[in-house]
């Protein structure tokens, strides 16, 4: 097991420094010289020169990144221009809330996803099937901003039951904290639920199809039994390794699930920063964003290799 | 990423796999009777209920959007002093927003700026995805590269590289567009790549190599017409994740800017007024999820024909 | 639902013959020794077509301690029978009629209908009175779960409740099977073991909880000769020693001869004839029984002589025929053979046969030791009493070349392939030689893993080899230029094993066979079309064929397809990896037979791999042995077969299940 970690890390750290090399390179390509900014109208080739000196642009692109590279180890992510303050603070203010959406929406999708998907193997009339393809196709289909307007306007609106936008953190408060998430995370959760549900189904279908399966029947095995121990752990990898995926699906839908229920989260930071134009803010969130991505991919390799004991063989 | 995901869904897995015949024998030569008279497989799979629905949905919709000019007399910009009036009055077909401009000229015109956006994107990005899949197929060394490219990409969920690629080249359609085919590169290309190599090992290309094919006609003729189903459909689907994408960065103000028509800057604009004038987010929201439903149903119907 | 024993049992209507009293000869014994009694089982598959009737009323009885073989070709219906008598069949198939009475598991005990048991009862039976095993072991065993995990599951559905018995009864189970070291071997999961060991794994769940039936559904079809050899011990001596009767599925006359006492084939979803294996065999009664019986290469038969393929395919069973589903193929077939369904009807003690016509034994070609002949005249004469057609022995017989006595066409030399993987390597090739002289067969003989396939493809240059050399017509090209390329594609062509997965979906047949054609840029579009009819003629298909694809053939005529491809450019070499081992035994005889007509036609040199040493012995001049990536031995083809030198050879020959039963071989003896 510590073989296969070993022989996965150095991939998923490449990916990494790819990533962070990119993204120090889109500050680079930024149209606009920081300079010039910071120098005011019409300044002396020696102030140029001095503020060039002071911020380390006159040194090898490498080595700037090499610095940077160090600094964001250390946690030191800059300054804001813009918003104002440290970036790292900032960033860390917002992750709490994005990482309580973020979960909240894992948490509905794996469990819509596995209910339906389940469902989708089990119901066997055609009218079932057919409402179940129906939600299935609907959840995935829709875009976020379609169905969190359609909920809010139900459900804030028409019938208020629930809160048409904020934030107010589960931990301090949970029963209301849960009522300012429902509606954000349920919305954010359609699309990957759908894509769960595809899987187990197709999982659980293909399982059931399988020669071990009718070994499990032929010797009497209940039918509920090889569905759940036999066949569903078969199923579950690729919906393991779809989930590490989803995860970057939500990280990009929580901009704009954040834009419609006025979520205070990294989301709206991100918006924020780029409409404004705060380099250092956009930096910070794309590589945290990227580094979670890639972390949650190398634990879902895990977990598959934890599962499956022929993967960790290759 | 994202749309890596979502397109993952409705194609049809990498490999069709051949008809086999199990069982009950395959008797002799299952009558060569023409079943249907269109022999294009995606043809065939268009002209079924769902495919002439999604056809219809997106048909309309892309002839509203052309013939705007025609439709309407409004100006999508032309700001009158009746502010949010309701359909149908003060002779606004659909009423008019909350500067008073007419919001069925400024829908219209937002459908054909939303499908400018998307039939230049999503072409551009097959073009691409495909030649780096062609590559990488060819060459060792390339393909270590694009599959890197494809990973490094992957690795930027979609509206976050909408962020990126507008903090860079700022706000408009030309970002949209960019942002739409850098998702679609490695889309497209990873499916490509996936079903060439696929395919290519199958026994009947093998046996086309013996027959004496180059890598060419090889290509040509015997691996891309059947690795092109599911890059087909992709197609389809493709486009509605553009559709989806193109309004995301409207609506949270980094794509289309105002006093431009975007179907997601108006969805967004009509945000205060969803108690009041809930009619005014109906029209964008219904536009959008026509479009989208449209080319998904295309896309399966497409799909449907291929695994015939 | 339960009968008891003394009311009168439902009869299906359809079937008026097989009436309980006094007529239970016809299902082969007194229905007062039957453990198990099947009355007029349909079996009915909806399908886009509409419903396929697999299983048309089959009637049987298997008594206790008893082996049944079922035989069929497929699409006969013989799996479909043993999964619907427990009810196992899938998704779209049911039983649509008829009986599957089973006794009580003590006498007295009352008798269940397994067909028209409900789900709860039939997983009480299953795995506890009747036990399963199926052909692929590869696929059969979840990969999750760990052997001792399977065994542990398969009693804890019969209630064995306490864990530790199960799991001393597991490594019993394991120890019985042959498995070594059972103790630890428990807690390995499926892929750390061979194919042959997955097989005595699936035994041991079969039996683990002491089942009265064991359904064997073609156990040993994906083993190799000599496991299968094994595997059919194994069997016959648990089978002994527990007590447990066996209905043993295989297409494999060989492997009924050796281990059933009973056969049963069935045709077209009917039972066609019945009876004891050495009366059924040796003296069949039904056209299809001997046809069969005659398409199998035999390593007794005399060398050269042709195989006798069933012309034709077998019945469409979505629109069954009315009459007998043979008769399209019989020889001997009436119009009332067309038009009315033959009843099965007595003609011996425990003897049935379903034919209008037949009366009494049919022929069967010489087989007996006496009637070898070794060349010359003589053979020709047996050979074409036999069939009617220029026999090929005598040619055969003279043809083989000695080497250094004419040029090879092809030959290699010190030939290795090593596949290297980050982690290991392979050794598929290890200094492998051999030569092809012109117009003489090459027959190659290995087990999987033996590396023939490997040898194949580094000689048409998919695989380039990493050592030795490869010479065609006295140009070494091991790394050809782009000449030498142009004059192998020309002239040595291949004939896949896969009839459905080696013809490109997409391309009409036409398109298909003038592929070479194009891409080596040999004559015109007109030259093409004519030389596709030519070609569809010469391999015995309907020119018209060109216009269709590949989906509307069966897999002996995409096989034909296949090879009409690779004869296209007028090839001189022809290199056939295992031509045949997907097809049924009478469609390959047809096939084989095609292959030496063409070879000996044209004048072609061929090389022919398969792992079935009596198919490789008819139609080769000269054999080679390979195993483990090396040449073992080789030598001419009869010769080989009656001299063996090698223990390895000598293996394989005595792995080769032969169609005589056990019975007569020991008289003879």
């Amino acid at each position: 097991m510590t073989g296969y970690l070993l022989r996965r890390l150095p991939s998923a750290l490449g990916v990494l420094l790819l990533a962070s090399f990119a993204i120090f390179f889109i500050l680079r390509a930024v149209p606009g010289d920081p300079v010039a900014t910071l120098a005011g109208s019409d300044p002396s080739p020696e102030t140029v020169a001095a503020i060039r000196a002071d911020l380390g642009l006159d040194r090898p692109v490498l080595a700037q990144y090499g610095t940077w590279l160090a600094d964001v180890l250390r946690g030191d992510l800059g300054r804001s221009y813009v918003i104002g303050g440290e970036v790292s603070e900032l960033l860390s203010q917002r992750i709490g809330k994005s990482v309580e959406l973020t979960i909240g929406a894992l948490v509905f999708s794996l469990a819509i996803g596995l209910v339906l998907g389940v469902l989708g193997v089990t119901v066997k009339n055609r009218a079932g099937q057919a409402v179940l393809s129906a939600i299935n196709a609907i959840s995935l289909i829709v875009p976020a901003y379609v169905s969190g307007f359609l909920l809010v306007f139900l459900f804030a609106i028409t019938w208020p039951v629930l809160p048409p936008g904020g934030h107010v953190s589960v931990l301090s408060d949970p029963q209301i904290g849960f009522q300012y998430l429902l509606m954000p995370a349920l919305v954010m959760a359609l699309p990957p639920a759908a894509i769960v549900a595809r899987y187990v189904k197709d999982g659980l279908l293909q399982a059931l199809g399988e020669d071990y399966t009718r070994t499990a029947k032929s010797l009497g095995i209940p039918h509920r039994r090889i569905l759940w121990r036999h066949a569903l752990p078969n199923a579950l990898p690729p919906v393991l390794t779809v989930l590490g995926m989803l995860v970057g699906t939500l990280l990009g839908s929580a901009v704009i699930i954040e834009a419609v229920f006025a979520w205070p989260g990294l989301g709206t930071l991100a918006e924020q920063a780029v409409t404004r134009r705060d380099y250092p803010v956009i930096q910070a969130v794309l590589l945290f964003m990227v580094a979670v991505f890639v972390i949650v991919q190398l634990l879902t390799d895990l977990a598959y290799a934890l599962i499956d004991p022929r993967v960790r063989l290759r | 990423m994202a749309t890596d995901v979502l397109s993952a869904a409705p194609s049809p897995g990498p490999v069709p796999a051949p008809a086999h015949a199990p069982g009950a024998g395959p008797g002799p030569a299952a009558a060569a009777k023409p079943r249907r008279r269109i022999r294009n497989r995606y043809l065939r799979g268009l002209m079924t209920p769902r495919g002439i629905i999604g056809l219809a949905l997106v048909g309309v919709l892309l002839g509203a959007g052309l013939a705007a000019p025609l439709l309407t007399s409004h100006d999508p910009n032309f700001q009158s002093a009746d502010a949010l009036v309701g359909p149908g009055s003060a002779g606004h077909l659909y009423g008019t927003d909350e500067i008073g401009r007419d919001l069925l000229s400024r829908l219209l015109y937002s459908i054909r700026t939303d499908l400018m956006v998307v039939l230049i994107a999503v072409p551009l990005g097959l073009l691409i995805g495909g030649a780096l899949a062609l590559v990488a197929v060819t060459h060792r060394v390339a393909d270590v590269a694009v599959q890197r490219l494809f990973d490094l990409l992957l690795s930027f969920p979609s509206l976050i590289l909408g962020l990126t690629v507008t903090a860079i080249a700022g706000f408009g359609a030309g970002s949209i567009v960019t942002v739409i085919v850098l998702i679609e590169i490695p889309s497209f290309g990873r499916m490509l790549r996936g079903a060439i190599l696929v395919h290519r090992d199958r026994e009947y290309a093998v046996a086309a190599r013996i027959g004496g094919a180059g890598p060419l006609r090889l290509l040509t003729r015997h691996v891309l017409p059947n690795a092109a189903d599911p890059v087909v459909v992709q197609v389809a689907v493709a486009m509605s994740v553009a559709v989806i994408l193109e309004g995301a960065m409207s609506f949270i103000g980094i794509g289309i800017r105002p006093p431009d028509a975007s179907l997601g800057g108006m969805l967004s604009a009509s945000r205060p007024y969803l108690e009041d004038h809930p009619f005014y987010a109906l029209g964008p929201l219904v536009v959008i999820t026509a479009l989208v439903v449209g080319l998904n149903l295309i896309a399966e119907a497409l799909n449907r024909g291929a695994r015939r | 639902m339960t009968i008891s024993l003394d009311k009168p049992i439902d009869e299906p209507l359809d079937d008026p013959l097989a009436a309980p009293a006094g007529s239970a000869t016809l299902h082969g014994l007194s229905s007062s020794d039957a453990l198990l009694r099947v009355r007029g089982l349909h079996v009915t598959f909806t399908s886009e077509r509409g419903p396929v009737h697999a299983v048309r009323g089959v009637d049987f009885d298997l008594a206790r301690g008893e082996t049944l073989a079922i035989v069929g070709e497929s699409g006969s219906g013989k799996s479909t029978t043993a999964l619907a008598l427990t009810k196992m069949l899938p998704g779209a198939g049911a039983v649509t009629g008829g009986s599957v009475l089973l006794d009580g598991p003590a006498p007295g005990d009352p008798v269940l209908d397994l067909a028209s048991a409900g789900e709860d009862e039939l997983r009480r039976i299953r795995g506890a009175r009747i036990g399963m095993i199926f052909q692929d072991p590869m696929t059969s065993l979840n990969p999750l779960l760990t052997v001792g995990r399977h065994l542990d599951e398969a009693m804890r559905a019969h209630g064995v409740a306490d864990k530790r018995k199960r799991a001393a009864r597991a490594v019993e189970l394991l120890d019985l099977v042959g498995i070594a070291d059972p103790a630890k071997r428990m807690r390995d999961h499926p892929h750390q073991f061979s194919g042959g060991m997955r097989q005595r794994v699936m035994i041991a769940l079969a039996l683990a909880n002491e089942p009265d039936i064991l359904l064997a559904d073609e156990p040993t079809t994906a083993l190799d000769p000599t496991v299968q050899a094994q595997i059919l011990t194994l069997l016959e001596n648990l089978s002994r020693e527990l007590g447990t009767a066996t209905v043993l599925i295989t297409h494999n006359m060989g492997v009924v001869a050796r281990s059933a006492a009973r056969v049963m084939v069935l045709y077209g979803g009917r039972v066609v004839e019945h009876g004891r294996t050495e009366d059924v065999l040796a003296a069949p009664q039904h056209p299809y029984t001997a046809g069969l019986l005659r398409a199998v290469p035999r390593l007794d038969a005399p060398y050269g002589q042709r195989l006798h393929g069933i012309p034709g395919s077998p019945p469409d069973l979505a629109s069954p025929p009315e009459g007998c589903a043979f008769a399209d193929r019989c020889t001997l077939a009436t119009d009332q053979c067309r038009t009315e369904q033959p009843p099965l009807r007595a003609v011996g003690s425990g003897r049935t046969v379903a034919c209008w016509v037949s009366d009494g034994p049919l022929p069967l070609p010489l087989a007996a030791s006496g009637a070898v002949v070794s060349g010359g005249a003589s053979g020709t004469e047996v050979a074409e009493a036999l069939d009617g057609k220029q026999a090929f022995a005598a040619a055969r017989a003279a043809d083989v070349h000695e080497a250094g006595d004419v040029e090879p066409v092809l030959s290699v030399e010190g030939l290795g392939k090593v596949f290297k993987s980050r982690r290991n390597r392979v050794v598929a090739l290890d200094d492998v030689s051999l030569q092809l002289f012109p117009g003489e067969t090459l027959g190659v003989v290995g087990e999987s893993g033996s590396g023939k396939s490997t040898l194949v493809r580094t000689l048409v240059g998919v695989h380039p080899p990493t050592a030795g050399r490869i010479v065609f017509g006295g140009r070494d090209v091991t790394r050809p230029s782009r000449a030498d390329v142009r004059t192998l594609r020309r002239s040595v062509q291949m004939v896949f094993q896969d009839p459905y997965a080696s013809l490109n979906p997409r391309m009409t047949v036409g398109a298909i066979i003038a592929d070479p054609l194009v891409s080596q840029g040999l004559g015109t579009p007109g030259e093409h079309r004519r030389r596709v009819g030519e070609l569809l003629e010469r391999v015995g298909l309907d020119p018209a064929a060109a216009d269709r694809y590949p989906r509307d053939f069966s897999g002996g005529q995409r096989q034909r397809i296949g090879i009409a491809r690779a004869l296209a450019p007028e090839p001189s070499v022809l290199i056939c990896d295992e031509p045949v081992s997907a097809l049924d035994v009478s469609v390959q005889a047809q096939v084989v037979n095609l292959l030496a007509d063409l070879q000996a036609d044209l004048g072609l040199s061929m090389i022919f791999i398969a792992h079935d040493l009596a198919v490789v012995r008819q139609i080769s001049h000269r054999i080679t042995v390979m195993r483990g990536g090396r040449v073992v031995e080789t030598g001419p083809a009869e010769q080989l077969c009656a001299d063996p030198q090698h223990p390895y050879t000598q293996a394989l020959l005595a792995a080769v299940p032969s169609p005589v039963p056990a019975a007569r071989t020991a008289a003879a003896a």
